[in-house]
């Protein structure tokens, strides 16, 4: 018998929500509205209308009432809010009104051929926007008629339960809330606002579970693994110790990562260091939150290139980046400017070369296409008017000094053009170059005298230090960020920076391997910028080593002869407490 | 009656929220407000209204309204598109 169990297929649908939930299923039916034609004698249009403003006024109560709750957060309340215009409308209320009075239509009726008519010019446009909008109007047509039945929404749920339904609304969402253990809904996908709103209230969710009603019986033991968008009707035994083993260790590791990231950002002995995060798309940027993150070291921005190279205007450009600031969380941003070329092709600028990656790109590549370069600064220098002190400018590929002189006479000249239109920059921007190219490392010293800071890219210095493409298979063992030659040319940079006072960090990959950042510490940089997943490991290794630790292990590494002898310090470094 | 031509600047055009104040703006006069997209014409004070106009960026629209604050309507509306719904604070330079 047991055997058979465990051989039961779950229902599967969407993951839209994760987490782990075991508990009774509660089969939610709907209220359906009736909205059959009917028509009413001439002396009850007074009433139906006085019933239609009172439904209505009672429904923007309701809305008033979600949006104060607490559990209704930001994303919730700007739905909420257009909800009400819509129920508002002017247009709306005397079309509904009118086929009252006029076409003598019951006010349900009314209602539903009012509705309608906006829901098919919706459709009629064909545009996204509209269509996606169509959902919201049928939830306050449904919610109104609901109201006139004399239901009024107040139907009760049983405490935790697992609730079961073709589709749900929105607002009993935010209001039961915490009775609601995970949601199971045959309708909905990734994009819903409902799947949006669960996400956000916390509720494991799975979305699109066909005829899920129909195979999970009210009452029911259930377990659900929305990580993974499966449902267990009656789970066994088995199913129910492996889902609570996940959910354990789930919960364990969160409060781990929760209590790390809580901790101040400083070394066993005191020293302390700043962890930044890389990225590149707005999406990514939820992510940065999870991890406690306010600065973004690294923000990539070829992709406006690559998504639109017909539409990279200054305009355009300023509200990619305005949004990563709109919210005030973020304390420092550094913009690198388009670093275009080597891999990255972009099909209307870079040409086809023998080798790309000596080739034209970064600021030689900039340089070239003035008015790109140009253009991007007028963006970037505009938003640091508004965001003073928290942007940078940084530059890509910087090999030799005239490089950067020529950039700056650019830089000059844009913001006077911003000064004559009368727009507020930050006159002070800081500049920074990346450190990538093994001339620039052997150049850093004079480079210093004309910026503001540093930051290194491992990537591509251990590219060009090897030699060695990471892309080609024939050579890419070749490619390996803790060879010794990397890291004395980290140094190299770091001494050079220290003997100009000038700030310095490391945007690489390398930063996110824990050990590797403790020995970057241990050479004096502590700016580490990677991507936001590998926070937590690196902060909870660094916060756990003492800093002379780490200049032990940053002088040992330069001193090595091989890879092979690096690596084996990097491993040793973390398994072993000081 | 009075009447002005506004353009639509910001990129993502008439979407949900310029339309949110767009009708918001209009609905604090008195007077009737209309939008015109090549003789479709809206209640300005309709939200559902201006949603179905749809209209994208670039787009020129005939604003007109009727009533003892016309003058001071079409004013105040005309800035709130001139500024692209304050969804931006970019321009046109150097393109």
């Amino acid at each position: 018998m047991a055997k058979n169990q465990t051989k039961i297929k779950p229902l599967q649908g969407l993951a839209v929500s994760p987490g782990i939930a075991i508990g009774k299923a509660y089969i939610h039916i709907q209220f359906r509205p009736d909205f059959s034609e009917q028509t009413i004698p001439k002396d009850w249009v007074e009433e139906e209308l006085k019933r239609f403003n009172k439904a209505t006024e009672s429904l923007l109560e309701q809305f008033q009432g979600l949006k104060k709750r607490k559990d209704a957060d930001t994303e919730a309340v700007s739905i909420l809010k257009a909800q009400s215009l819509i129920l508002k409308d002017p247009e709306l209320c005397a079309l509904i009104e009118n086929l009252v009075s006029k076409n003598k239509y019951a006010l349900e009726y009314a209602i539903f051929q009012g509705f309608q008519t906006y829901i098919d010019k919706f459709e009629a446009t064909a545009n996204a926007n509209l269509i996606e909008r169509i959902p919201d109007l049928i939830e306050i047509r449904d919610r109104l008629a609901l109201i006139l039945h004399g239901q009024d929404s107040q139907y009760e749920l049983p405490d935790e339960c697992i609730l079961v339904a073709k589709d749900y609304s929105i607002h009993d969402l935010i209001k039961y809330s915490s009775r609601i253990k995970a949601l199971v809904l045959e309708k909905g996908g990734f994009t819903s606002h409902l799947a949006i709103i669960a996400h956000s209230l916390g509720i494991p969710a799975v979305f699109g579970v066909k005829e899920a009603r129909e195979r999970i019986a009210n009452g029911e033991a259930i377990a659900v693994d929305a990580a993974n968008g499966f449902i267990w009707s009656k789970p066994n035994a088995a199913i129910l110790d492996q889902l609570k083993k996940q959910d354990e260790s789930d919960k364990k590791q969160q409060i781990f990562l929760e209590y790390v990231l809580n901790q101040p950002s400083i070394t066993r002995c005191g020293k302390s260091f700043e962890l930044m995060a890389n990225t590149e798309l707005f999406e990514e940027y939820q992510g940065l939150k999870k991890v406690n993150c306010n600065r973004i070291g690294l923000l990539r921005t070829e992709t406006i290139l690559i998504q639109n190279p017909e539409n990279h205007l200054p305009l355009r450009q300023f509200n990619y980046y305005k949004q990563f600031l709109a919210d005030g969380s973020i304390t420092s941003i550094t913009i690198r400017l388009f670093d275009a070329g080597g891999d990255k092709i972009i099909s209307n600028y870079t040409s086809q070369e023998r080798n790309p990656y000596l080739g034209w790109r970064g600021i030689r590549f900039l340089l070239g296409q003035e008015k790109l370069l140009r253009q991007q600064l007028y963006a970037v220098c505009k938003l640091s008017g508004i965001y003073p002190g928290r942007i940078k400018i940084m530059i890509p590929m910087v090999s030799q000094v005239e490089e950067v002189l020529a950039f700056k006479k650019h830089l000059s000249e844009v913001q006077s053009e911003l000064e004559n239109n009368n727009v507020t920059f930050d006159r002070d921007i800081p500049i920074g170059l990346m450190i990538e190219v093994p001339a620039a490392v052997l150049m850093s010293s004079e480079l210093a005298k004309h910026v503001d800071f540093f930051s290194i890219g491992t990537n591509d210095l251990t590219q060009y230090t090897m030699a060695a493409d990471r892309g080609n298979d024939l050579v890419s063992d070749l490619y390996q960020q803790t060879n010794p030659a990397v890291w004395k040319l980290i140094k190299y940079t770091a001494d050079s920076a220290k003997n100009a006072a000038l700030p310095i960090s490391v945007c690489g990959e390398l930063a996110a391997n824990p050990a590797a950042a403790a020995a970057m510490l241990g050479l004096g940089i502590t700016k580490l910028s990677m991507m936001p997943a590998a926070i937590p490991k690196v902060k909870n290794l660094l916060l756990n080593r003492t800093f002379s630790s780490m200049v032990k292990l940053a002088n040992d590494i330069i001193h090595c002869s091989s890879n092979t002898d690096v690596e084996r310090l990097l491993k040793d470094f973390r398994e072993k407490c000081d | 009656m009075a009447s002005v031509i506004v353009k639509i600047i910001n990129p993502a055009g008439l979407h949900a929220r310029p339309s949110a104040s767009l009708v918001k703006l209009s609905s604090s006069f008195k007077s009737k407000v209309f939008l015109d997209q090549d003789g479709y014409k809206v209640n300005a004070k309709s939200i559902l209204g201006v949603m179905t106009l749809a209209a994208e960026q670039g787009s020129e629209l005939t604003l007109s309204a009727i009533g003892e604050d016309e003058e001071v309507a079409l004013q105040k509306i005309k800035t709130l598109f001139d500024a692209g719904f304050y969804e931006m604070e970019g321009d046109n330079q150097l393109n």
